[in-house]
């Protein structure tokens, strides 16, 4: 759509709802979020940036290559700390068995596997929401 | 007699049990296809409202632990952690569901379930 | 012992095979067909060293996490589920290995790797399915299993085809819906969603609330009964079968609606216990359901 005041608001506040997304992400073993909605978040930025600017705008934002690579890297991630608590001798996603550093309680660095797994599944959770705008949107022909 | 304090204390669950009979209703019988959409959805709002509810005790606090509080009673967390799980499950099925409408009105060109017979009935494919 | 890992191991091959697919670029060739090939061949083979080692040694309970039976995951691997766990894998190979040859005159080529990315997503959410041993985590495996099935039947973009799929979708959630709302309902009285720990206290909870677990399990074997196809309730299912790509028509007819019936005998047996089944006389009602499906499916067959 082609509306200055929404394209002016767009530009100066989709910044700020990614920071948002953030926090609620990383934060997601203290208070109340985790992954899914901070991800949840963060993919919603990304949608009203290609509502406001346009499909190709929206493409050169998040291409489909990077949200393809980010997608497969969240679910190797979660694997491959999962696999950790294995090569330690606990069983898989062992957390404190693993030796994963504890920490001080209510701390961000602190509950061991925790936050490390929420970043992964916050940012698949981001990528999936806008390739499914995206695919949602793009006409493409029926035979 | 009606009992007024039993229905009053549930009726967290008899709200639930009347979405989910609303929802199943919509769902097997309005022609439009996307109305059948958000039948899908108050069923599955109303097992969440289901759900949360079970973990609910009275007089108790929200189950988030602030440092320095001592030993205090809180609500229990497990059925809404499942419940997030659940909103994220629902969400998947409705934005599969509504691109498979978006794909039927493109070769249909409509979206009433007995246009979309009729045609297919008469149609040579 | 060697094999304590194993029903991880099998499920994380899949994942991984499942995620690394739809990155490829080139073309649809015969290196790409034996990298399928090698991962399902090796998830077969270690499901083979599962099963007999299983059958030799004992069955053993595997904590996700090391957490402890009450608040944790766990998978009861025992020789029902590693056997049954072999059988699917089998027959998804010679599906598979069927499917080569034959995706190429059904598909367009841009849609191949995605189609094998949704058969290894498949394969994935059964063996879960097979194994688990806890209540809601076969609630999110088998809304796995819905959506990628689904998603087998629609990808070929034909009309019917569309119209097939969306209605399974429609049945199929209602189905889903009405499993989490009994499994809801045993939560609501139990207090353990682990499927060995809510045998070991529903036989003072009979005596309690008898009415939750009656409509509880009416829930549940209504859900079960939409997904696996049982007579009154089978509406969905010639519709997605004659419309679908045949080695979906294969993986849908052959495993999917029979991995229901495995969870519907895992749900009776193991959480609500041989006495209440037979004092209810639900197995009466499942001989009569399964007598009518039979006559049904042969009476609809011949006015074809």
């Amino acid at each position: 759509m082609d509306d200055l005041i929404v394209k002016t608001i767009t530009r100066i506040v989709v910044p700020f709802i990614q920071l948002y997304g953030l926090f609620i992400i990383l934060h997601g073993h203290i208070s109340p979020g985790g992954g899914f909605a901070g991800g949840a978040i963060i993919g919603a930025s990304l949608i009203l940036y290609t509502l406001a600017f346009g499909l190709e705008a929206g493409h050169k934002a998040a291409p489909h290559g990077i949200t393809s690579k980010i997608e497969t890297g969240g679910i190797l991630w979660f694997v491959f700390l999962g696999l950790i608590g294995i090569l330690a001798g606990g069983s898989f996603l062992g957390n404190q068995t693993a030796g994963f550093p504890m920490g001080t309680f209510g701390n961000i660095l602190s509950g061991g596997l925790i936050p490390l797994a929420t970043l992964g599944i916050g940012f698949k959770v981001a990528s999936t929401m806008i390739t499914l705008f995206h695919n949602t949107i793009e006409e493409d022909p029926i035979d | 007699m009606i009992n007024f304090s039993a229905i009053v204390d549930n009726i967290n669950y008899i709200g639930a049990f009347v979405l989910f009979v609303i929802g199943l209703y919509t769902v097997l019988t309005h022609p439009n296809l996307l109305k059948r959409v958000i039948g899908v959805n108050i069923m599955e709002t109303s097992i969440f409202l289901f759900f949360v509810s079970i973990g609910y005790v009275r007089g108790a606090q929200a189950p988030i632990v602030v440092k320095l509080s001592g030993e205090l009673i809180y609500v229990n967390p497990l059925p809404s952690a499942m419940i997030l799980t659940g909103i994220v499950v629902a969400v998947s099925i409705t934005a599969y569901a509504l691109s498979l409408i978006i794909k039927l009105h493109e070769s249909y060109g409509t979206i009433e379930l007995d246009e979309i017979l009729k045609k297919e009935g008469e149609g040579i494919d | 012992m060697i094999s304590y890992h194993l029903p991880v191991y099998i499920l994380v091959l899949l994942l991984v095979a499942a995620v690394l697919t739809p990155l490829r670029k080139s073309a649809y060739s015969t290196a790409f067909k034996l990298k399928v090939l090698i991962f399902l061949g090796l998830a077969l083979i270690l499901s083979l060293i599962l099963f007999i080692d299983v059958t030799n040694n004992q069955s053993f309970f595997y904590n996700f996490g090391d957490w402890n039976t009450v608040i944790g995951i766990e998978f009861l691997v025992d020789g029902f589920s590693s056997l049954m766990t072999f059988v699917v894998l089998f027959i998804a190979t010679l599906i598979v290995i069927y499917a080569f040859g034959d995706i190429p005159h059904e598909l367009k080529p841009n849609q191949f790797y995605s189609y094998y990315a949704l058969i290894f997503l498949l394969l994935f959410s059964m063996i879960g399915m097979i194994f688990t041993n806890d209540l809601f985590n076969l609630y999110v495996f088998m809304e796995i299993l819905s959506l990628t099935s689904c998603g087998i039947i629609s990808i070929k973009r034909k009309k019917e085809n569309l119209l097939a799929s969306f209605k399974y979708l429609m049945l199929g959630t209602i189905g889903s819906v009405s499993i989490l709302m009994g499994i809801a309902l045993i939560y609501m009285v139990t207090g353990h969603l682990n499927m060995s720990a809510a045998h070991e206290t529903i036989a003072s909870v009979w005596q309690a609330y008898p009415r939750n677990i009656l409509i509880s399990l009416g829930f549940i074997l209504t859900g079960l009964g939409i997904k696996a196809a049982i007579f009154p309730l089978h509406i969905w299912l010639p519709d997605a079968h004659s419309t679908a790509p045949t080695p979906s028509s294969a993986l849908l007819s052959g495993l999917v609606v029979k991995v229901y019936v495995f969870t519907m005998g895992k749900i009776l047996f193991r959480v609500i216990g041989k006495e209440i089944v037979v004092a209810i006389s639900i197995h009466e009602f499942l001989t009569y359901f399964a007598a009518l499906s039979m006559i049904m499916g042969s009476v609809f067959a011949i006015g074809q």
